[in-house]
């Protein structure tokens, strides 16, 4: 028969190639994630489509629109542009405060994207006046951004 | 003379590694969020004076949307999730139904939404029609459609040019029409 030997000791797990693991795991993160762009003082929930494009542009304004984190500026839609709060009057005025202080010369005259983060509740009719702004003031390009739909 | 060989090689404690690695791996997951800008690309016409452009009226493919969302295409009511194929035989009909387009040259699509209209729908339906015109130039140049949007025009300029191609053979003419006050 065979006997167990009772006072076999259990074999330890070698925890030796753990620090190796857990850095690369460390550098995988590093690599693919970037600080957040901009702070959030909007809630802004957005829309799930099927089968987008990516982006990534160089020259680009954050610009969220949806309710207000901050209860204090009530509960109507309000636009926030980069990390501030403004109107829709203030567009023009933004985009080239933007152009100005945050760009360098050399690509001061580029074509600006405007990376839109919008409500899934709100009307259009706010967002085709945000597009009017932006047209007046020379930015043409906007991408709607959306979320991958998991169903489809 | 003082005898080395014997004496072995003082070892690093390296069980703490993994902590420190640890600390900052949590450090990095909770500071930054995992770069995810996917979205639905608009171009907004140039403000200028309109200038009139003589398009035959079958080749105006005519897109309402109500402030239920409720979709009106060629004065046919038309349930949203129909509306890629509607617009791809649309495009492609090349004058064989005399009420659609004579040739994808020349259709045009053009949204008109309602102020009141949810930006969740107005999204979908832009994108719909995007997708259409994703999936016909997916038909002439022999990649899946899924590819053809991955493609990053932005950054890579061959890329580029070859989608340029595809726009020169199926132009891109949707435009979403400036709502009346």
């Amino acid at each position: 028969m065979f006997k167990r030997s009772s006072n076999k000791k259990s074999p330890e797990i070698p925890t030796a190639a753990l620090p190796d693991i857990i850095f690369i795991l460390l550098f995988f993160f590093m690599v693919t994630v970037t600080p957040k762009p901009v702070e959030e003082m909007v809630d802004a929930s957005i829309p799930t489509e099927e089968r987008l494009r990516k982006f990534d542009i160089k020259d680009k304004i954050y610009m969220t629109v949806g309710k207000p984190l901050n209860k204090a500026l009530g509960t109507e839609p309000v636009i926030q542009f980069q990390n501030e709060i403004i109107t829709l009057a203030q567009i023009p005025r933004a985009v080239d405060n933007f152009r100005q202080t945050k760009m360098d010369a050399a690509s001061r005259n580029k074509q600006l994207t405007v990376y839109l983060k919008c409500d899934a509740k709100l009307l259009v009719g706010l967002v085709t006046d945000i597009e009017e702004q932006f047209k007046s003031c020379g930015v043409y390009r906007i991408i709607y951004l959306s979320e991958k739909d998991s169903k489809s | 003379m003082i005898k080395k060989k014997d004496r072995a090689a003082g070892e690093v404690n390296a069980s703490s590694m993994a902590d420190i690695a640890f600390l900052l791996l949590i450090f990095f997951i909770i500071t930054s969020s995992i770069v995810n800008d996917t979205g639905v690309k608009m171009t907004l016409p140039i403000l200028q004076e309109p200038v009139p452009v003589e398009t035959d009226q079958r080749d105006v493919c005519m897109v309402i949307m109500n402030s239920d969302g409720n979709l009106l295409v060629e004065d046919e009511p038309l349930e949203v999730n129909r509306l890629k194929p509607f617009v791809k035989t649309f495009i492609m009909n090349k004058g064989q139904n005399p009420i659609w387009s004579t040739s994808p040259k020349k259709a045009l699509i053009v949204l008109k939404q309602s102020r009141g209209a949810n930006y969740k729908d107005y999204l979908k339906v832009t994108n719909q029609i995007q997708q259409a015109y994703f999936e016909l130039w997916s038909g002439l140049v022999g990649v899946s459609a899924e590819t053809l949007v991955s493609w990053d025009v932005e950054n890579n300029e061959g890329l580029s040019r070859q989608l340029d191609k595809l726009r020169d053979q199926i132009p891109y003419n949707f435009s979403v029409a400036q709502i009346k006050k």
